[in-house]
């Protein structure tokens, strides 16, 4: 039964709430000769050369702490390792962490989902590619070509044309040669449906 | 809230409601909203074009669950923007296809479907698939948030604040509007707003438009219900602003013009405007308040007719219960009664139980209508719809004491509740 | 009425329809992030053209159809956050931290890391080289350059490509493998890119021995995060 208070006080504030409310955004005004890198707060700057319709946002535009909610390094794995009830825990720990939390998980997750796993083409058996895959980064060489795998180069990065998933799918399925269980060892679909550019910004233009 | 004492106005012969004296200052004007009274369509058109987009691709093959997930998606949105109840069955369909196909992620599949039913009000049916939800160890929180305002719709307050206090994280929006729903079901209005408000910063910090007009327009609402009609009107211009063919802040307009600036006619024309885009059973309940505001009741029992037609209408199920047994209670109380009692056993609240104690009441049975009130809805709920059956049984058994101060509460929701309901108010 | 909508609205909102088809290379993602916008749905790291760069691509908001690509925002309060690690430590050395405003994006870095900027939370080091690019849409496509470093940010084609449903049928049990040819589930589709070129001159060495299968190669050890502001 609380409803009279409140539209007896409100009534009272409404002018001035109304007020404050209407007066962020519209009427500004720029002072002509007032400039960005003039060393002094004028036109409608919020801050000494920042703020404003004219310049960039201030400092204070960009306060505050940012906790984590996700994070990603290497293509898919979490989809594919992650088992029920660790993605959420996963996504918040540190890489400098995850193979102590994880690797076991993963390992089992490995020989559930290929039961016959003995090492991959990259001569790893399940343990060793665990532990690899376990510490979620994606590693990216210094110098020289980088690519998820292109014959010669192995884990130097990872480029829009690389086919993850196949190479993804090969190593956990493939055996020791690549010649297991061929029907999981592609998805088929062996490059993007637009060519992308050779040039900035390299991922092409939205359909 | 408020349009859930439209009908009452049906149950008793009408005064003359155009003698109540004027309260109103100016608050809209037409410059302000006229450019958004166009009946182009920009949402409904992404949704079409986006619904070829994905059913082109089921044509091809009908398991690919990612376009199921998001044909499903554009189906509900497409309910939103139109009023086609018919698209949020389909929705549903799809969603249940997705989930007998899925091979990972079911808890997500539950969710959604759990989401469609409670848009379609089948709030049990929408606690079963949070159950199975829940079942599964990852988006435990996703799911609590779900398991909240599924209990609150059934009326199990103990296990929605159980939830609410697993999800506690005030920086956090989704927990900040669930906050602010609970103040409200509290009674806390003041407490309700903060939490809204804050809310909206969140969202406004985000500069994400559907964020913006979600808060914009539930904070307005709040307002609303403040009394605080000239901020109401502020943020349902600044959610046009961001989305011109926002339905919901056109009609929410339309009832300041005819509520608090008692303009009906221009309100009327706002709701037209919105009736050529968008079919739903609530604008003829509107319209038909607006015509007994007018005093001319062959054209509300028009409205009225048109009303019932369409809340009728198979694919709206119970989703308009609540109107209809409020209107059942006048016309054909044995049938009100049965539909009440139905209602209270889906969901279990203060709001069905008063729907109950006034088909009760207008069987004649003031006594059980009584127990009702007393047992389940006195003290639990603010809403001015139970508050106005609650006097209105006190009154039929004799105890005065306890019409007063309900009769003074009630004339201070009097934006809320609406010209007609008010004068009605004065009148018990 | 309004209450009604107040909760059919809240179940809209963020955490719920899209949990279930958010996919990209990280296909579906963990809850608390599922179906926001700081689920992560693709990164990528790889020498530039010129070859004295490498560049940093960050996907966010995937799976978009052509008719809500320019509907599709980043998020103010999400801040995303480019970590390197040159020793090998798998403790982030350096960020670049990126994060939209108004019709911006603004970049920090590459900067050394203090505790402020170190693991699951971080301040945005406003000290750092600042650099921004307008956001782009569909149609009007902008880039900045700057100190060697290029920027851009906005919907783009989706790179990535897999056929996930068939993925799907195969974990079900409903199917034995994928078929042949298989089906891109992300044909057709749009997503929200960050992408950033930086001179590796900004970085300084990697670590030899980082990759034990190329281990004559010095690498960086490379992750982007989304965080929420508190």
């Amino acid at each position: 039964m609380k409803f009279s208070k409140y539209i007896t006080i409100s009534i009272a504030l409404v002018a001035s709430l109304a007020f404050v409310q209407c007066s962020d955004d519209d009427d500004n005004v720029i002072i002509a000769d007032a400039t960005c890198n003039d060393g002094i707060q004028n036109g409608d700057e919020t801050g000494v050369d920042c703020g404003g319709t004219a310049c960039g946002p201030c400092a204070t535009a960009f306060e505050g702490t940012y906790a984590q909610e996700d994070q990603m390094g290497r293509p898919g794995i979490n989809t594919v390792f992650g088992t029920d009830g660790m993605k959420d825990e996963f996504n918040v720990t540190t890489p400098s962490n995850m193979q102590s939390q994880f690797q076991p998980d993963f390992e089992n997750k490995l020989l559930s989902l290929n039961p016959g796993y003995t090492t991959n083409a990259l001569g790893l058996d399940a343990t060793t590619f665990t532990t690899v895959l376990a510490s979620d980064v994606l590693w990216v060489a210094e110098t020289g070509t980088t690519s998820y795998f292109n014959g010669t180069q192995v884990l130097t990065g990872r480029t829009l044309q690389d086919d993850v998933i196949d190479i993804s799918l090969l190593l956990i399925f493939g055996g020791p040669d690549g010649s297991e269980n061929p029907m999981l060892t592609s998805d088929f679909v062996d490059s993007n449906d637009a060519n992308f550019s050779a040039s900035f910004p390299y991922v092409v233009a939205a359909n | 809230m408020m349009k859930k004492l439209y009908l009452t106005l049906f149950l008793i012969a009408l005064l003359n409601s155009c003698s109540d004296t004027k309260h109103t200052e100016q608050v809209t004007a037409k410059n302000d909203y006229e450019g958004y009274l166009a009946t182009n369509t920009p949402t409904k058109d992404r949704i079409e074009q986006n619904q070829k987009f994905w059913s082109d691709r089921l044509e091809r093959d009908s398991t690919q669950i990612v376009a199921l997930s998001k044909l499903a998606g554009e189906y509900e949105g497409f309910f939103q923007a139109t009023g086609d109840v018919k698209a949020l069955q389909t929705s549903e369909k799809l969603l249940q296809q997705a989930l007998a196909n899925a091979g990972r992620g079911r808890d997500g599949y539950f969710r959604s479907i759990a989401k469609n039913y409670i848009s379609q009000h089948r709030f049990k049916e929408a606690k079963t698939m949070l159950d199975s939800a829940y079942s599964y160890p990852d988006n435990k929180k996703a799911t609590e948030m779900m398991l909240y305002d599924v209990h609150m719709e059934l009326g199990n307050y103990s296990k929605a604040n159980e939830f609410l206090g697993s999800i506690k994280d005030m920086s956090d929006f989704n927990y900040l509007i669930r906050l602010a729903k609970w103040s409200d079901y509290k009674g806390d209005l003041d407490s309700a707003i903060k939490y809204m408000e804050q809310a909206k910063d969140i969202a406004k910090a985000s500069n994400r438009k559907p964020l913006m007009v979600w808060s914009y327009t539930n904070l307005a609402d709040f307002y609303g219900h403040a009394g605080r009609i000239e901020e109401a009107y502020d943020l349902y211009l600044k959610t046009l602003k961001l989305e011109p063919d926002n339905a919901y802040a056109k009609k929410s307009i339309a009832w300041i013009v005819y509520s608090y600036e008692e303009n009906s006619e221009e309100a009327n024309r706002i709701i037209d405007s919105v009736m050529e885009t968008r079919r739903a059973p609530d604008y003829w309940l509107l319209k038909a308040e607006m015509a007994e505001f007018e005093n001319a009741p062959s054209e509300a029992l028009q409205c009225q007719k048109k009303f019932i037609e369409m809340a009728m209408e198979e694919g709206y199920g119970d989703m308009y219960n609540t109107y209809l047994i409020e209107y059942l209670a006048a016309t054909d109380p044995v049938q009100a009664l049965s539909l009440a009692r139905e209602e209270v056993s889906h969901r279990a609240t203060p709001e069905t139980y008063q729907l109950l104690a006034l088909a009760q009441l207008e069987n004649g049975n003031k006594e059980a209508a009584l127990s009702i009130i007393q047992k389940h809805v006195e003290g639990k709920t603010y809403e001015p719809t139970a508050l106005f059956t609650s006097a209105r049984v006190y009154k039929a058994n004799g105890m005065k004491e306890k019409v007063t101060p309900l009769k003074e509460e009630l004339l201070g929701a009097r934006f809320e509740v609406g010209p007609v309901v008010s004068k009605k108010i004065r009148d018990l | 009425m309004k209450r009604t909508k107040l909760l059919a609205a809240i179940a809209g909102i963020g955490i719920v329809v899209v949990a279930a088809i958010f996919v990209a290379a990280d296909h579906i993602d963990a809850p608390a992030v599922a179906g926001s916008e700081s689920d992560i749905t693709d990164f990528y790291a790889f020498q530039g053209q010129n070859t004295d760069n490498l560049v940093f691509v960050t996907n966010v908001q995937g799976l978009l159809a052509p008719g809500s690509t320019d509907q599709a925002e980043f998020d103010e309060n999400v801040l995303l956050e480019i970590n390197i690690d040159r020793d090998n430590d798998l403790v982030e050395d350096l960020v670049i931290q990126m994060i939209r405003r108004n019709d911006s994006m603004y970049f920090f870095g590459p900067v050394q890391t203090g505790s402020n900027n170190t693991g699951l939370t971080s301040v945005i080091d406003t000290d750092a080289v600042r650099n921004s690019v307008k956001i782009s849409t569909v149609d009007s496509v902008e880039t900045a350059e700057n100190n060697g470093m290029m920027f851009f940010a906005g919907p783009r084609e989706d790179p990535f490509y897999f056929d996930f449903d068939q993925y799907n049928e195969v974990v079900a049990g409903n199917s034995d493998g994928f078929e042949d040819p298989g089906t891109d589930t992300f044909a057709g589709t749009n997503v929200l890119s960050v992408v950033v070129e930086v001179p590796k001159s900004m970085l300084g060495p990697g670590a030899t021995g980082a990759n034990p299968l190329m281990p004559d190669t010095p690498i960086y050890n490379t992750w982007v995060e989304s965080k929420r502001k508190q």
